[in-house]
């Protein structure tokens, strides 16, 4: 039973080929509350639900598929700190999880914010800040930290970035899921090859950090990892210095093309197709002269083309890291929202786009979610 | 902790509307204590997961929240081992302002 499709029976499916007769479900995170967008007519028109959990930053609105469809909500406050609420019946109703993320009392650390959650095979990983990692075996209920990743040796030379010190990106190797990368600001790329046991940097290919400082190993400024799901292994990382492309092992710059090396979000389709929404500058939060475009590589960042049909002019905000995703549809499917609670989709692969309903406070994280087909 | 000759009378707490869903959909309701103390302890037991936004991992109140007795600031009270009498009331308010 699919609980995302209000009961229904609809035999959910990863990716689906017909999509003009699809459903698709956007989850959609505010820095005050959260909304649901469905289309039941292949992405031509949508309804909005919401807000849900009303005054709650909700930094990531997931589905935790492996249950049928339980949304899990990341909810933080600036004075009331981070929990984790889940609903079962597909946002109507919320309950606050029993436990959530929290380091150890006198660690000297606490979850002020929890970013972004991931899950394989029945755990359900999140990542927070005060940077930290955090896996749940019972769909969100109870939380346990990954020490050897919280404690890691170069800890002390972590760095906060202008949003904290955060672990922002998740992703699992579907083919090996022991193999976990995950990324911090201001820290870098994390891998283990054992579930969390052990970790290890993973940087070879980019930049350095910056001269004298106390622990090169990190110091590096990754704002987004994403998995290629059409090539498990590669990985994509949107970084202060431009795009990167991780294969066997190294990375490798990919942002020839691109009008900017500045940015938050990545994207990756389920066809390899590469999305990024490139800014002015690490100083100018916002797109290039105000000319919203989002970028598109369908050569895995070799070559990059602008996809603005139907985006804005004058339009100086900005898309967050999470706030650009693709659906798993063909066409692809892409959506983003903006610091201006704007949300643009396109049913094309980026080609043209149009406004969803609605204004919003700043959009945090979508996520979308075929349910039908 | 309630002190062997002192009665324990029921304290009103109030909560942010925010909270509401920690506290069974009260923004208001009662416990039993007999000093300000046993009243806080009282609300943090009776509601677990109210206790998880009010407090961090060392068990401090978060930076941001204020714990009001009637008119004061429980931070800035000498001692919280004082008796409590009908009508008094517990606070949960936020220490946040913006533009």
């Amino acid at each position: 039973m699919c609980r995302l499709n209000r009961g229904m029976n609809c035999g959910c499916c990863r990716t689906c080929p017909v999509a003009e007769l699809a459903s698709v479900v956007l989850l959609v995170g505010t820095t005050k509350g959260a909304f649901v967008f469905r289309s039941e007519d292949g992405r031509r028109t949508w309804q909005v639900r919401g807000p849900m959990l009303a005054g709650w930053h909700v930094g990531d609105l997931y589905n935790l598929d492996d249950t049928g469809g339980r949304l899990i909500a990341a909810t933080s406050h600036a004075a009331y700190g981070a929990t984790v609420r889940h609903s079962d019946d597909g946002g109507l109703t919320w309950r606050q999880s029993s436990q959530s993320p929290r380091f150890p009392a006198g660690s000297g650390r606490t979850v002020e914010s929890i970013w972004r959650f991931a899950s394989h095979d029945g755990l359900l990983y999140a990542g927070a800040a005060d940077a930290g990692l955090f896996v749940s075996a019972d769909e969100g209920m109870s939380w346990r930290e990954l020490a050897a990743l919280n404690e890691h040796p170069t800890r002390p030379y972590w760095e906060p970035s202008a949003g904290g010190l955060c672990l922002h990106s998740i992703v699992i190797d579907p083919v090996s899921p022991q193999r976990i990368w995950v990324a911090i600001s201001r820290a870098g790329v994390f891998t283990t090859e054992d579930a969390g046991e052990t970790w290890r940097t993973s940087h070879e290919g980019l930049p350095s950090a910056s001269a004298g400082h106390p622990c090169p190993e990190v110091g590096r400024s990754v704002k987004k990892l994403a998995a290629d799901p059409s090539d498990p292994g590669r990985l994509f990382a949107q970084t202060e210095d431009g795009v990167f492309r991780f294969d066997d092992g190294a990375w490798s710059k990919a942002s020839d093309g691109l009008p900017t090396g500045s940015g938050f979000p990545i994207a990756v389709a389920h066809n390899g197709d590469v999305f990024v929404v490139p800014l002015a500058g690490e100083h100018e939060r916002y797109m290039p002269g105000g000319r919203f475009a989002v970028y598109r590589s369908c050569d895995h960042g070799q070559t990059w083309r602008e996809c603005r049909n139907g985006l804005p002019d004058a339009h100086f905000v900005a898309v967050l890291r999470d706030g650009l995703t693709t659906d798993t549809l063909d066409p692809v499917g892409v959506y983003c929202g903006t610091t201006s609670g704007e949300l643009y989709a396109s049913a094309d692969g980026g080609d043209s786009w149009v406004a969803l309903p609605g204004r919003y406070t700043r959009i945090t994280s979508i996520r979308a979610v075929v349910t039908s087909c | 902790m309630k002190p062997p000759d002192v009665p324990e009378i029921e304290v009103t707490v109030r909560v942010p509307n925010l909270l509401r869903d920690c506290t069974n959909d009260h923004t208001r309701f009662t416990v039993s204590a007999s000093t300000v103390e046993g009243a806080i302890e009282a609300m943090r037991s009776q509601y677990p997961l109210l206790r998880m936004h009010l407090y961090d991992e060392d068990d401090h109140l978060r930076r941001h929240i204020l714990l009001y007795f009637n008119d004061e600031n429980v931070a800035w009270l000498p001692r919280l081992d004082v008796p409590v009498k009908p009508g008094d009331e517990l606070r949960v308010l936020q220490n946040v302002s913006g533009g």
